[in-house]
C-alpha cells in the first residue's frame, strides 16, 4: 500500500489574511491527495466559526483589497471550509483557545475534533510537510 | 492548430482563484474513469505552474496546457485510481496457484494483463494478452467475450481489481481477480524484449 503524503497545517491569526494562507494550503494539498490536517489555535479558532467569513476582519494594510479579492474570484472562507470537511481535511480546534476566549461548541461548525497540542503533533510527527501561519 | 481531445468531462473554472481550479479538477478526476480526459477551463495565470505540479504529485498525465486570450485550458489524463478507490473491492479473485494449475492443465481461461506495455513485455505470463488499465474501457469488447472465464492480472492486484470493475461494469460475467499478481508469480515468464 502506497503511503499517503501527509500536510500538518496550523492556523493561528484570525483575520483574512490569516484565514486564506492556511485554507488554501489544505485544500490544495487534498486534492493533490495528502492527508492533511489543520490545528486552528488562538486567533485561529476564528477560521472554525459558524459564518466565519463575519469573524474575520480584513487587515489593515489590506484594506481596499476587497474589489480585488473578488476580481480574482477569492472564495469566501466559509465555502473553503465546506471543501475541507468534503475532502477530509481534519480540522481541529484548539481546546485551550476555546477555554481561554470562552468560546463554546456551539459557536463553532459541525464536524470538528477537540483537542490539544497532543493530539495535533501526533499527527505532525509523521507529516511530511509541516506549514504555519 | 491545436489538438482535440475526446473529452470525459470539462470542468469549469474560469473566475475563480487558486486552488479551487486545482480542487474542482480533482473532484472531476474521482468521477471519471482511467483512460478518460479532463478539460479544465480557467483564467487563473497561475493555473499552468498548478496543473504542471499537480500532475507531477498525482502521476496523472497533464496532455497539454494552452492559453487562448486570457483562458487556460488545460487537459488531463487519469492514469490511475485515486485514493479512495484505491482499496482493493473485487471480491472475486483467483490465486496465482490455482491460476498456475489452470494453465498448466490446458483449462480454458482468458488471461488478461492490465500492466503498462513496459512491464508486460520485460515478463509476462504464456498467453496473457495486454490491455493496459488505461486501455481497457475502450478495448474490451473488441477483445473479449462477455461470458469468458476471465482473469485479470497486474503487478500487485490493485489495478487488476479496478479492472475487474470496469469489465463488471461493462457487462464480463466471470471475471477475476489474479492475487496477490505478478509480485508473487513463480510460473513460466515470457521476455518480449530484444
Amino acid at each position: 500500500m502506497e503511503k499517503r503524503r501527509r500536510v500538518a497545517v496550523i492556523a493561528t491569526k484570525g483575520d483574512l489574511e490569516g484565514a486564506y494562507p492556511p485554507l488554501n494550503i489544505a485544500t490544495a494539498a487534498a486534492a493533490m491527495g495528502a492527508e492533511v490536517a489543520v490545528f486552528c489555535t488562538f486567533g485561529g479558532l476564528n477560521l472554525l466559526r459558524k459564518e466565519p467569513d463575519q469573524h474575520l476582519p480584513m487587515p489593515v494594510h489590506l484594506k481596499g483589497a476587497e474589489e480585488g479579492f473578488k476580481r480574482a474570484g477569492v472564495p469566501p472562507v466559509s465555502e473553503l471550509i465546506e471543501i475541507c470537511k468534503e475532502s477530509g481535511v481534519r480540522l481541529i480546534a484548539c481546546q485551550m483557545t476555546m477555554d481561554v476566549m470562552g468560546v463554546t461548541r456551539d459557536d463553532l461548525i459541525n464536524g470538528l475534533e477537540y483537542a490539544g497540542a497532543t493530539s495535533f503533533l501526533d499527527f505532525a510527527f509523521d507529516a511530511d510537510t509541516t506549514v504555519t501561519f | 492548430m491545436s489538438k482535440v481531445f475526446n473529452v470525459a468531462e470539462t470542468v469549469d473554472a474560469r473566475n475563480v482563484a487558486c486552488p479551487l481550479p486545482i480542487i474542482r479538477a480533482r473532484k472531476a478526476m474521482d468521477r471519471v474513469a482511467v483512460g478518460d480526459i479532463i478539460e479544465v477551463l480557467a483564467t487563473d495565470k497561475g493555473s499552468i505552474a498548478d496543473f504542471k505540479s499537480f500532475a507531477a504529485q498525482t502521476e496523472h498525465e497533464l496532455i497539454d496546457s494552452r492559453e487562448e486570450d486570457g483562458l487556460y485550458k488545460h487537459y488531463l489524463r487519469k492514469t490511475r485510481p485515486e485514493t479512495k478507490e484505491k482499496e482493493r473491492v473485487f471480491t472475486q479473485t483467483i490465486s496465482n496457484d490455482e491460476l498456475l494449475r489452470k494453465i498448466e492443465e490446458r483449462e480454458f481461461i482468458r488471461l488478461v494483463d492490465v500492466r503498462e506495455r513496459g512491464e508486460y513485455v520485460e515478463a509476462r505470463i504464456p498467453g496473457a494478452i495486454l490491455i493496459p488499465l488505461e486501455e481497457l474501457a475502450d478495448r474490451a469488447a473488441n477483445l473479449l467475450d462477455l461470458n469468458d472465464e476471465i482473469a485479470v492480472i497486474c503487478r500487485s492486484a490493485r489495478r487488476s481489481d479496478y479492472a475487474c470493475q470496469i469489465l463488471t461494469k461493462k457487462g464480463f460475467t466471470n471475471v477475476k481477480n489474479v492475487v496477490p499478481g505478478m509480485i508473487a508469480w513463480t510460473g513460466p515468464t515470457i521476455n518480449d524484449g530484444v
